[in-house]
Parts: C-alpha cells; structure tokens; sequence
C-alpha cells in the first residue's frame, strides 16, 4: 500500500516536472511539432506525422491537441482501437474538446462498422 | 498434431494449477461456474440486476474463459449505463471467441451508443452551425438504428427491470443478454435462430476526422488555415473545408487556387450553384487553367447546362489535354444522342488509357448503340474484347421499338437464375463461356476466377435472387440480358441493375461477361 501510494506521487512529481520544462521552454517547440505533424499528415506521411506527434507527447504528454492528432493519425492508419484510446485521452485531459469528441464520434462509428459482417456486393 | 495437442494439454494443466487446484477441481470449477451463471440468468429475468451481476462475476472468477459470461455482464454494465466496464467486458468477450455473434452485436451497439455520446457533447460545445447540422444527422440517424428516441437517456436509466428478458433487451438501445430463463448453452441457440443485428449499411458513413493545428505561426494564417482545408477536403470533411476555404478566400482574394478548391468542394458537396461562382471567379483571375475550365463543365452539366458544359470542356481540352475532361466530354455526347462524338471522344482517352477497363465498357457500350442505330464506320481505335465485338453482319432492330421477348431466352434466364439461388455451381458455371470475363471486377478477370469467387460466396448460405424489368437486345450476334436483379442473403439485401453478355455457342447460350450496378 505504501510502496503504491509513493508510485502515485512519483508519478505526480514527475507529471509536474514536464509541465513546467513545457511552459518553460517547450510550447513553441511543441506547436512547431504538431505543425510539422499537420503537414506530413497533408502529404500522406503517416509514419513522419506520427514520429512528429510522438515526439510532442515526449514533451508534453498531457496536451490534448497531439492526444487528438495521434488519434486522426492512428485512425488514418486504420488502427481504430488506438485511435479511439488517444482520443478518450484527448477529451479526458480537456472535456469542452469539441474536435475530440468528433473525432471520437467517427472513431466510435467505425469501430461499430468494423464489427458488422462484410457482406460482399454481389 | 500430436505435439500441438500435448503442448495445449499442458497449458490446461498449467492453468489448472494456476488457479489452484487439479483438472479434476477445476472441472469442479467450471461446473460451478454454470451454477452462477443460471443464477445470474435467473435474476437478470426477475430484474435484479445487481445480484444477477454478482452471480455472473462468480462465475467468470470461476471459469474466466466463458465469452458468454463476460458478454452478460458487460450486457449489466451497459444497462446501468457504465459503458467503460461494459467496453472492456465485451472485449473480452470478443477476445476470447471472435466468432461469438451475440458479444458482436452487443459491442458494435455500444459503440453506437458511445458515438452518439460523443455527438451529444459536440452539439453542446459547437458553435458552428454546420457541425451542429451534422451532429444533429448523425444522432438522428443513431437514434434509427439504436432503434429509439433518447437512447443516450435510455442506457442510463439502467436500474428499471428488464421484464421480459431477451426481448426486451432487443429492442432500443439495450443491449441483448440471456433470454428468460435460459440455460447457458441456450445462448448459442437463441443465436443460431437469427437474432436482428444492425447491418453495416444502417451504420452511417462517417466523414474524416478532424486534426488540429498546434498553434498558427505568425503572419502565416491563411497558409495554414488552406492546409487545414485541404486536409479537410482530402478526407471527405466537406462542410469543414468550404468554410476553410471561404476563410481563406476571404484573406486571400485574388487566389485562383483557393476559388478552384472552393468550387471544387463546393461541387462535391453537391452546391453546384456556388461552385459555379468560385469557378468564374477562378477562370477570372486565370483564364488559362484547363483544369478549372474542367470543373467548370462538370457543374454546367450538373446544372443541366449541357451545351455550355461541352463548349466549356472544349475549352479546357483546348489548353490541356486531359482523359476526364474527353471521358466527360464523351458522357455528354452520349446524353445528347451524337454517339458517334462520344465513341470519337472514348477512343481518344482508351488511347491515352489502355490499361483503363471502364473506357472500354463505355467505347463499346456507345458503340453498340451506334451500330444499332445505323451508324457508320469509326476510326480505328482500341477495340474492346472479341467476345463482346458486335458481329459484322446482322439488321441493327428498329429504334425504340423494343423486340418481342423470346420465351426460350425468358427460360433459359430463369434456369440461370435457378441454379444461382440453389447455389449449385456446377449448374450454375455451366451457363458461363470459357471466354467469361466479369466486368469491373478484378477478382472475376476469367472464368476460373469467377468459379473461385462463386464457390466462396455460395458457402454463405441460403440466398434469394429475384429478376424483374427484363429486357433483351440483340446486336450482330451479342444479346444482351438487362434486368433488375434483387439479391438476399440472410438480413442483406441489394438491387441492382444486372447486364448478362450473351452469345450462342454452338447453340447453347454462354455468359462472356456480367455486369452490375446498384439501383
């Protein structure tokens, strides 16, 4: 019990930190990634997009925008089970997340389409 | 298959182990796990749901690799309208049997339930009037297939009893569980009696998501604001990209470039009105785009402007060569009754296209026509497939006066029908030449392929095909049976318009190819 209490606030501690490394000098470069993240994601790189958003969460683990662009990304990738995780992250960290929940919305739809038996068109 | 079969033995013995005791106790264990389920079932009917929670939990404890037991309670779960748990309880349940129809259904509704979720908060946060449009769609559209009114409301109500059990965990948003006072096994048997899962089709189609910018560098808004439209455009987010792109062609008024992708969205969006005014304002600013000139015919004849939308089309062929401007060109040749324009103008882009299939279903389709209308010899160009070459000799019928149906052919199109329904492919492969090629489909390029594809598909179950609206033509010794097909396998159900390419083969009548559109 006490071993998990410490866990949790080592893991508060060390949320804090990055928080305050990101304010301090990491927002602009964050922006820059997700940026970057946009284009490669405009230009069909899914790979470069979300070594980009990976690199924004590296710092910034709680914003809820590269949460919300990992999950478009995922999503694009066809991997809609991750895509759906990230985006409940997104709408967690900020609940009036309007394009999270849409995105969310359409994840939701197509896991729901993807359960549904592929008929064939005959 | 010996070493499988011992190595899976040993896990069993492992896992026995693991949960603490012999096979012979975990035996034990599995039957008593059956002895909380039929309880859990018992107060699932009574409509106590708590206990009947409780029940199931001991049961998995006890035999935790039971999908119908999971399904249950994530069945309880979605009731009291704790969806996380009832999520993770269904997934279990399909991780431990994908195969199992009823955890399926049941997680397919959840993620219905859960979309509308989401929608509903949309509608709460947006101030948008077009994403409050869609969200309003998509709701409605939910509240259809979830089959009643406020199913958000519904799953959250959750503590009302059950009553009836099964039926009434069918209807509305409810998930389906145990039906009264069923056994364990009985789930698998009130499965295989059919159920009513939604079917894809009633999942409505969902636009592309939405990515958010990290932040807009300095001076650089409209830059970013058109790539966001883009991204939106590229993905189907169409209400999202016009209202980018009007942004942008606000701060940038003199892009042709954003007129011609604001037209462009705009004509996809079916606006073809105001697409019409981002084109113009397009072709203004530059005049010498054959693409624009392009899209401005496409929605001329959208519009029912034909003649203007040929000129047009004339006039972005005239500063640049493109197969779709000549492929639409030819489209609109054809509507005008000139097929001998059209097959001119489908022969240039079969030319510039060899590999393209679809040209060549459209040359030789205009060039039937024309050759049943009379009409003279074309410029050599690349000809369809000899089978489907109408013959040299042989009076075109009269225009517009449809040839009276031959009982014989009438026959032979029901035995044809018939030997598809009972699925009997031998019969069914007999009707089809050799030389059988399906048309638009890459997985049917030959007669063994077909053969192939059938085979699957006949394995599906019990089918329905229904013919009406028949009509047969004749051409130089190419008939062509045209009628709409209605197709049923179970809860799917299509109508189509079917073609079947017939020809006589040493007096036996073969299929050189088929084709089909849905209606």
């Amino acid at each position: 019990m006490i071993w998990r209490l410490l866990g949790v606030v080592g893991g508060a501690v060390m949320a804090a930190g990055v928080v305050v490394s990101v304010g301090a000098a990491g927002e602009e470069g964050v922006a820059e990634l997700l940026a970057r993240s946009l284009r490669e994601l405009d230009a069909g790189h899914l790979d470069v997009a979300l070594t980009s958003v990976r690199e924004a969460l590296r710092v910034a683990p709680e914003n809820p925008t590269a949460h919300n662009n990992a999950g478009v990304i995922f999503d694009r990738a066809g991997h809609h089970d991750v895509a759906a995780r990230e985006l409940k992250v997104a709408v967690q960290l900020r609940p009036d997340y309007e394009e999270a929940h849409y995105n969310l919305a359409h994840v939701y739809l197509e896991l729901a389409r993807q359960l549904q038996i592929d008929e064939e068109v005959e | 298959m010996t070493g499988a079969l011992l190595k899976r033995g040993w896990w069993i013995l492992l896992l026995a182990i693991l949960a603490g005791g012999t096979p012979a106790r975990a035996a034990e264990g599995v039957a008593q796990a059956k002895e909380f389920f039929q309880t859990g079932v018992r107060y699932f009917n009574a409509g106590k749901l708590d206990q009947a929670l409780e029940a199931f939990k001991k049961s998995v404890e006890l035999n935790p690799r039971s999908a119908e037991t999971y399904n249950n309670i994530g069945a309880i779960y979605h009731q009291f309208g704790m969806l996380d748990q009832a999520e993770t309880n269904f997934q279990k349940a399909r991780q431990l049997n994908p195969d199992y129809e009823l955890g399926r259904y049941n997680l397919a509704r959840l993620y219905l339930t859960l979309a509308r979720q989401e929608y509903q908060e949309v509608l709460r946060l947006t101030h948008t009037p077009a994403r409050e449009k869609e969200a309003h769609y998509y709701i409605g559209v939910l509240d259809q297939v979830l089959g009643e009114e406020g199913a958000g409301e519904a799953t959250a109500s959750s503590h009302a009893a059950p009553g009836g059990g099964a039926e009434e965990g069918r209807g509305g948003n409810s998930p389906r569980t145990p039906p009264a006072g069923a056994p364990p096994g009985a789930l698998e048997a009130e499965e295989a009696s059919g159920g009513n899962p939604v079917s894809r089709e009633e999942i409505p189609e969902r636009p592309a998501l939405a990515p958010a910018p990290g932040g807009l560098a300095p001076g650089d808004t409209a830059a970013t604001l058109f790539s966001q439209a883009k991204i939106a455009h590229a993905n189907g987010d169409l209400p999202r990209a016009i209202g980018d792109y009007q942004r942008v062609a606000r701060l940038r008024p003199d892009d042709a470039k954003v007129q011609y992708n604001l037209g462009s969205a705009l004509f996809s969006n079916g606006q073809y009105d105001e697409a019409l005014v981002a084109f113009d304002r397009s072709v203004a600013i530059d005049p010498d785009s054959g693409e624009v000139h392009h899209f401005r015919g496409a929605t001329l004849e959208k519009l029912g402007r034909s003649d203007e939308a040929i000129a047009e089309l004339k006039r972005s062929l005239a500063l640049e060569e493109s197969y779709k401007a000549r492929w639409l060109l030819g489209v609109l040749y054809e509507k005008a009754g000139d097929y001998a324009a059209a097959v001119r103008e489908f022969e240039a882009v079969a030319k510039a296209q060899p590999e393209n299939k679809k040209i060549g279903d459209y040359l030789e389709e205009a060039k039937m026509i024309l050759a049943m209308k009379g009409g003279g010899e074309h410029p050599a160009g690349p000809q369809p497939p000899a089978d489907l070459q109408p013959a040299a000799t042989g009076a075109p019928p009269v225009a517009g006066v449809q040839p009276p149906v031959d009982p014989e052919r009438v026959a032979w199109l029901e035995r044809w029908r018939q030997a598809w329904q009972a699925r009997d492919l031998e019969k069914y492969m007999a009707f089809y030449s050799d030389a059988f090629a399906a048309r638009g489909r890459e997985e049917a390029r030959s007669k063994k392929d077909w053969e192939v594809s059938q085979r699957k598909k006949f394995q599906r179950g019990v089918i329905q095909v229904g013919v009406a609206d028949l009509r047969i033509e004749e051409s130089k010794g190419l008939i062509v049976f045209s009628f709409v097909q209605d197709f049923r396998r179970g809860s799917y159900h299509d109508r189509g318009l079917k073609k079947l390419f017939v020809r006589d083969e040493g007096g036996n009548l073969k299929i050189v190819s088929e084709e089909w559109h849905r209606l």
